[in-house]
């Protein structure tokens, strides 16, 4: 007896890989022998018992179980049901997380290997997942060569204003991470974007074999030092430059939530949370802990037009994306009409500078535009990458896209979650 | 954990922390934050001030630059404090200032790196420093000092940095070439030299690379420099260095394991 898997969010090479957000799985028997009664069976995990783990249920919904019984019918009919990654049980490598039917007897049916595939806290990967991750960044960069230098040049002076200052600076930069893990993927499938949670310490992070640190001694200049091999050892960017990076802030602690002056800097999560439960409030994490966070450095990553030439700004901005993810669930914000969700819903543009901030609006670059107030230059990236298990946002995508990552309305993923931020329905959501 | 015990455990947590800290709504002020930047300027520029509260002003003010359109009518002030701040007598703060006015690609800063390198004016910040900084606005100009200073100096830090330099100096391959495979230069001057090299011409480097793979006695951490750069080398290059660094990798011994890498790579198979 045998039966057919199909599992939504399977890429073309036959890799499954999950978030939180539930998917729809099929299965059916195959080959059904003449006077095949149904079959009962167990849908259960496969993978070892320290790995990514999943949940199923009937229907669409947030609360699975780690196992469901299923009747397949004898006529081979397909009978559905839903998978996801179980909460806070993400996997470490592709095939540590498993699914499993069995029989009663615990006769195993079929079979398919899967990964939970999660962003992380920094600190917290395993030295694999750090390397692998290290590895796809470094052949993206290649030593200069290689597509990263298309990123370095999204974020430059003359795109500041679709970034930057307005409505859209959660979801540009969400489409913007997205974009680089996407690329990272294409190298390496079980790579996913970590985040640096600069308000933990996390010495692990500036440790030499991961972003390093520079001499020090400052007068010897501030280019990271890196053990002989190391993956970023020939990072590029801008035809030569290295990484270079110098924290103002002791590594073993997290950086300052007040500056002498006794302003906010680099305030906690719980901070951030309190500034309010409507977007116009929460933007203002933009001016902190956002920006305190990267002038808590010397160097590139201190400054819009350069920033991000430092790796550094795409673990740091996957934080800032967290605290937003964080922030929506929290306070339920995935309805993009609402505008405690999203605070520029339409009308017309203020000022020029807000073009690519109205939640119907196109992102630069992966609009291909090149016409004023957007940037004139050749758009470095775009359109936006397909990704083998998500298709959203599409190639061109809007504000609007990047609002409801998880589908919680029911629109499908963009694909990734964080280990922290759950995938939850509003209240008498579930569908069958 | 069920989502909605952890969403009761968030809800607690976040209860406790507003119990102890109180609200953030009352902490933000609109209308003064144009009064706070103005305030944080002045005292950048005020050279009688406290250093470390200069520091702190600085770090203010570069953050506001963040916020985009929003702070561009004090960026002109801001400016001119951070040149005050550069020729302070703190060495931080001045590395501080100037390290924020490179980026911006600041004329003042410039000419201040190259006059305290060339000794024609007075060093605000030790050699390596300064030429870092002056390498990331300028590399043309910063090439020209490198070979001076490599010429002259005994200082291996410096000589590190000056080499790094010469990446963007079509006319130094042979000196990058000569350092690299020297045996008795100093480790990290060799390990600038490589990745300056594989910057300026990657056939080059591959061939250099390959002497080094092949010989039994170079040191090992320069092996493992070089090993690393040929199998994270990129598509783009032309399909002559392509060919070339298979070449070297199956010279070196070391075939087995990258050149079907490097050809995943070139064929862009992902997940290689």
């Amino acid at each position: 007896m045998h039966i057919d898997i199909d599992l939504q969010s399977t890429d073309p090479a036959g890799r499954t890989f999950l978030t939180w957000a539930p998917v729809q799985g099929t299965l059916r028997l195959r080959e059904a022998g003449t006077g095949q009664s149904d079959v009962p069976v167990i849908l259960r995990n496969g993978g070892i018992s320290s790995g990514g783990r999943v949940v199923f249920d009937t229907k669409r919904s947030d609360d699975g179980a780690e196992t469901l019984n299923v009747v397949l019918p004898a006529s081979g009919a397909p009978v559905t049901f839903w998978i996801a990654g179980e909460f806070q049980k993400p996997s470490s490598v592709y095939g540590d997380a498993a699914f499993e039917a069995v029989t009663s007897d615990n006769n195993v049916l079929g079979r398919q290997d899967l990964m939970v595939r999660i962003r992380k806290n920094a600190v917290k990967l395993t030295s694999a997942e750090r390397d692998r991750f290290l590895q796809a960044l470094g052949r993206l960069n290649a030593a200069g060569l290689g597509p990263f230098q298309g990123f370095r040049d999204t974020h430059v002076q003359t795109s500041r204003s679709e970034a930057h200052g307005y409505a859209g600076f959660p979801p540009w930069h969400r489409a913007y991470l997205l974009d680089l893990e996407r690329s990272l993927q294409d190298i390496d499938p079980t790579v996913t974007l970590p985040y640096w949670r600069f308000d933990e310490p996390a010495p692990e992070l500036f440790a030499p074999e991961f972003l390093g640190m520079p001499p020090a001694d400052p007068g010897m200049g501030d280019v990271i030092d890196f053990p002989h091999g190391h993956p970023l050892e020939f990072w590029k960017t801008d035809g030569a430059d290295p990484i270079e990076r110098r924290p103002f802030y002791d590594i073993s602690a997290a950086p300052p939530q007040q500056d002498e002056d006794g302003n906010d800097a680099v305030i906690t999560q719980n901070a951030t949370m309190a500034l309010g439960d409507q977007y116009a409030a929460f933007r203002r994490m933009e001016r902190a802990p956002h920006g305190p966070a990267h002038t808590s450095f010397l160097g590139p990553i201190n400054s819009v037009p350069t920033a991000a030439k430092d790796p550094l700004f795409f673990l740091l901005h996957a934080n800032v994306d967290r605290l937003w993810a964080f922030w929506q669930w929290r306070n339920r914000r995935y309805n993009s009409s609402d505008d405690a969700t999203y605070s520029l819903l339409g009308g017309s543009h203020r000022v020029p500078d807000d073009i690519g901030h109205k939640l119907n609006d196109t992102m630069w670059p992966w609009n291909g535009s090149t016409t004023p107030p957007r940037p004139t230059t050749a758009p470095p990236r775009g359109p936006f990458p397909a990704s083998g298990i998500a298709s959203r946002p599409g190639g061109t995508p809007k504000i609007r896209d990047m609002i409801d990552y998880q589908g919680v309305n029911g629109s499908g993923s963009l694909g990734f979650d964080y280990d922290d931020v759950p995938f939850e329905l509003q209240p008498g959501d579930a569908v069958s | 954990m069920k989502v909605k015990d952890y969403r009761r455990q968030v809800e607690d947590e976040l209860a406790r922390h507003s119990a102890n800290e109180g609200s953030r709504m009352t902490t933000f002020r609109e209308t003064s934050e144009g009064d706070a930047w103005r305030k944080a300027i002045d005292l950048l520029a005020d050279s009688s001030a406290d250093a470390k509260a200069r520091q702190s002003a600085l770090q203010h003010l570069q953050a506001a630059t963040f916020l985009g359109a929003q702070f561009d009518a004090f960026r002109p002030d801001y400016i001119a404090a951070l040149r005050v701040a550069a020729i302070s007598d703190d060495a931080s703060l001045r590395k501080s200032a100037l390290d924020v006015l490179v980026n911006f690609k600041d004329d003042f800063a410039r000419q201040k790196l190259e006059e305290g390198l060339r000794g024609t004016g007075e060093p605000l910040l030790p050699p390596a420093a300064a030429l870092g900084l002056l390498a990331r606005d300028d590399h043309g100009s910063a090439s020209r000092i490198a070979r001076d200073l490599l010429g002259q100096s005994t200082d291996n830090p410096l000589r590190a940095q000056a080499v790094r330099l010469l990446a963007a100096d079509p006319t130094a391959k042979p000196l990058l070439v000569r350092i690299l495979t020297d045996k008795d230069e100093f480790r990290e001057v060799r390990r600038a030299s490589a990745v300056a090299l594989q910057s300026l011409d990657p056939a080059a480097f591959a061939q250099t690379a390959g002497d080094i793979l092949s010989d039994s006695g170079d040191f090992r951490d320069i092996k493992a420099t070089v090993e690393g750069a040929l199998s994270r080398t990129a598509p783009p290059l032309p399909n002559q260095t392509n060919l070339l660094i298979e070449q070297t990798l199956a010279r070196s011994g070391l075939a087995q394991r990258f050149v079907g890498m490097l050809l995943n790579l070139f064929s862009g198979r992902p997940g290689s």
